[in-house]
């Protein structure tokens, strides 16, 4: 069966086919979105969200793109939803916490990403904390690339942009990476 | 000296990611799916499956922008006839008693 063929499937509710494209994309989804929220049972929960979303509106994919870059643009797209809904509500409690109405809320421990080998555990976990203070367009292209992977190709399809856009995001994402990471190791 | 191992634990930092292996999906994942899929299912959030059509949200805005721009004009209207009808009433006032305003410079004119 082709892409298209497995499209229609989808399409048309095969409930197999939709179990197929689960059991076959479903580490590349959790995989992405836990190097944006960077915690585990948050990429979960996010990763169903993404699932249920591509099982509502699979009936309108055109196949303008590939499958997996349709898959890989909507969890990236779920994965920022999640973090600006956590980053808002550490603000309300923040707030709350303020004018008295609430404890302060603690800053998150570490992120220990499970796929990186143990002698670069530590370092990886500064990297993760640093990557939460780029801007959102460097921040994606910098997970996609060096988390997930991918080539400069794939990611600028996944996120509509050019080559040479993706080759500056990325200049500029380890320009402030180095930036957070001498603060980081100067204190 | 310092700097230099700055630099060096920087760079380092910065190739930790280099051959990271993809994190794998916790077992019976598509379980867990069917069952929040058949939740949904079961219960859809009709409410805001409707607020949330982009055709809703704009025939609302469209109708409180309408409400508002009728509310402003009729305040607007309605506040100048309260003006004209006030200075009505001082003309009406000043007539009864012969007040009409002239100033001095008029007054010694006419007699003049």
């Amino acid at each position: 069966m082709n892409e298209r063929e497995f499209i229609l499937s989808l399409q048309n509710g095969d409930q197999l086919a939709f179990k197929q494209l689960v059991e076959t994309w479903q580490h590349m989804v959790y995989n992405n979105v836990l190097g944006i929220v960077q915690d585990i049972q948050e990429a979960e929960d996010v990763a169903q969200e993404v699932f249920i979303q591509v099982y509502q509106s699979i009936k309108d994919f055109r196949g303008d793109a590939k499958l997996s870059t349709w898959l890989y643009r909507v969890a990236v797209t779920k994965a920022l939803d999640a973090e600006r809904k956590k980053k808002s509500k550490k603000r309300v409690a923040n707030l709350k916490s303020w004018i008295g109405l609430g404890e302060k809320q603690e800053e998150p421990v570490h992120f220990y990403h499970p796929g990186v080998a143990l002698d670069n555990k530590e370092r990886a976990a500064v990297l993760f904390r640093a990557m939460q203070k780029l801007p959102e367009n460097q921040r994606i292209a910098f997970t996609l690339i060096k988390a997930e992977g991918l080539s400069y190709e794939e990611t600028a399809d996944i996120m509509n942009i050019t080559i040479k856009a993706v080759e500056a995001l990325m200049h500029r994402a380890k320009e402030n990476l180095k930036k957070h990471l001498q603060q980081y190791y100067q204190l | 000296m310092e700097q230099k191992f700055t630099n060096e634990e920087i760079d380092l930092t910065l190739e930790s990611l280099n051959g990271v292996s993809r994190a794998e999906m916790p077992p019976f994942f598509y379980t867990r799916l069917q069952a929040q899929l058949d939740k949904r299912v079961a219960s859809p959030n009709t409410f805001w499956m409707v607020i949330t059509k982009p055709a809703v949200s704009l025939v609302t805005l469209s109708l409180l922008v309408v409400v508002n721009i009728t509310a402003i004009s009729y305040y607007i209207r309605s506040s100048k006839q309260t003006v004209s009808q006030q200075s009505s009433g001082i003309e009406k006032f000043a007539q009864a008693y012969d007040l009409s305003a002239s100033s001095d410079y008029t007054t010694k004119t006419t007699n003049e």
